[in-house]
């Protein structure tokens, strides 16, 4: 069914009965007036049906002129979304912990308590993202039965209708826009609580030894014991925020690839640092498909595809060639352009992905080595990412009340400005709809005087 | 019955009807004022009916051109809209 055809036809029903109003023989006052008022509103909401197009367009403009972006605020969502869930994890954990170390009256009288402001968080944060896609992925849908409402005879559901066409004019507009209210308002605080000096925002690349992306590998960090634990990216890149934060300080890390360990150590990063991390013996095909050579040699040349990765080496010593790829793959090796057998010799699970091992060795010489591998997904490893934002939250547990200054930081920047941020959203809607018609003075009375 | 069509027979039959009420309106209008009763009221009420069934009559007739102007005025101003200034 057209919505906007039955708006149209609705307002001139309106608009008729309107006019047969008028022109019954009945000297009632209040009768002409219904009639009068009948003829306005048909006319009213059949400029509205026409001016849908307008209406939409109109949305579009101003929140490009506003910079609306809703790529960017789905993605501030769900990385909020993942910081309160990893929280509130952590926080059960420590709960645990406490519990079982005697120190059951904590969880009991404190940590619960704080628990339940970060549940709060949540829940508001997953209930606006869940509004704003609704109302961005159904802002058509929505307006044309706005339109529909709008132009029901008798002022019926005039009001609902005006208000869900204003309701979607504004959050379309400008529910995007909240991260810029919610950072402009807790700057005015003055207190920045993930943003101590310790914690960075950085942008880490893993490239193998031809300057390649490495997809997939684990990162993490210790100095006595875990710091952190992310994961790379399929693309070999990761963008540590503050919310999920990086050490300035010095620190080792580790980098896991399937079957390898790569061990440094950090001497310090600034704030959004790049950070560039080279696997000096790997080679990379696509995530989760590597080779690794071990031995004296020399990279003579070197080209790669999607599926096959050419590369001649000068072997002074004796060298060890293994593959590592995924179970549902198929490997296919030529050495000087003859095929090759090579040898499985592992077949293992890591970070709940199934390996295969294939291993190869070569005598000193120049081998012109051709890697086929058949592939058609890449399988993400399933990886319990530790931030270190939450690993320093709970740094001292015998000092609650960080952990409760904390949660009151989190409830008001995820609650409480968010609420606020929708109740003005909201009253602007209504202002709106007031004026399309939804309660007294309506656009149509100010111009034709009635 | 689909619910469009359903209005759209309700409109028809609405308009008919007003028509009629439109042409009783004028009678009747045309019968009180030329009652042979000396009452001014009376025949002030007679020329308020004939008056409101001639204007209803009028945006009876006027309803199909109203909504093509409408509808005419609103496609020919939903044109894209140029883009924003920019912020120096």
């Amino acid at each position: 069914m057209d919505f906007l055809e039955l708006a149209f036809y609705l307002s001139v029903l309106t608009y008729v009965t309107g006019v047969f109003l008028k022109a019954l023989p009945l000297p009632f006052l209040s009768l002409k007036k219904l009639g009068r008022s009948l003829i306005t509103d048909g006319l009213f909401s059949a400029v509205l049906v026409f001016s849908y197009r307008i209406l939409l367009a109109t949305i579009e403009h101003v929140g490009f002129i506003l910079g609306v972006d809703w790529a960017s605020y789905t993605s501030w969502l769900t990385e909020r979304i993942g910081v309160l869930l990893s929280l509130f994890v952590a926080f059960k954990g420590l709960g645990v912990l406490l519990s079982r170390s005697g120190l059951g009256f904590l969880t009991n009288s404190f940590l619960n308590h704080v628990i339940s402001l970060i549940t709060t968080s949540l829940t508001t944060i997953a209930t606006t993202s869940y509004l704003s896609s609704i109302i961005h992925n159904g802002a058509e849908f929505l307006l044309a039965i706005g339109l529909v409402l709008h132009a029901v005879p008798f002022r019926l559901t005039r009001s609902i209708g005006s208000t869900i066409i204003g309701v979607v004019i504004v959050f379309s507009t400008c529910l995007p826009l909240m991260p810029f209210f919610i950072e402009s308002m807790t700057g005015l605080a003055g207190y920045v609580l993930l943003n101590n000096e310790d914690i960075c925002s950085i942008k880490l690349l893993v490239l193998d030894t031809m300057e390649n992306p490495v997809g997939y590998s684990v990162l993490e960090g210790y100095d006595e014991d875990l710091l952190y634990r992310y994961l790379i990216g399929s693309d070999g890149s990761l963008v540590i925020d503050l919310f999920h934060g990086f050490p300035c300080r010095e620190h080792i890390i580790e980098l896991h690839t399937p079957g390898y360990k790569y061990t440094t150590s950090i001497t310090g990063v600034k704030n959004h640092e790049s950070l560039t991390l080279v696997l000096p013996n790997a080679l990379s095909i696509a995530p989760n498909r590597i080779i690794y050579l071990t031995g004296e040699f020399k990279v003579l040349n070197s080209s790669k595809s999607r599926e096959w990765l050419n590369i001649t080496i000068q072997a002074t010593s004796r060298v060890e060639l293994e593959v590592y790829i995924e179970a549902g793959d198929t490997l296919q090796l030529h050495i000087n352009e003859t095929p090759v057998e090579i040898l499985l010799i592992n077949q293992s699970k890591w970070y709940n992905v199934e390996f295969k091992t294939y291993f190869l060795q070569l005598d000193p010489g120049v081998y012109d080595i051709r890697v086929n591998i058949n592939w058609y997904k890449t399988t993400p490893l399933q990886v319990d990412i530790v931030p270190y934002a939450v690993k320093t939250l709970e740094v001292d547990i015998y000092s609650p009340e960080n952990i409760l200054f904390s949660a009151v930081y989190l409830f008001i920047e995820y609650t409480v400005l968010p609420i606020i941020y929708i109740t003005i959203l909201f009253t602007a809607s209504l202002s709106l709809a007031r004026l399309l018609g939804g309660t007294s003075s309506s656009i149509a009375r100010i111009v034709t005087g009635y | 019955m689909d619910l469009v069509e359903f209005i759209r027979s309700l409109i028809a039959t609405i308009v008919v009807i007003a028509w009629f009420v439109f042409l009783l309106s004028w009678v009747v209008g045309w019968l009180v004022k030329g009652l042979p009763i000396p009452f001014l009221r009376v025949k002030k009420l007679g020329s308020k009916i004939i008056e409101d069934a001639i204007w209803a009559a009028f945006w009876l007739a006027m309803g199909t051109t109203i909504f093509a102007v409408i509808a005419y005025i609103a496609s020919s101003i939903n044109l894209p809209m140029p883009q924003p200034p920019s912020m120096p």
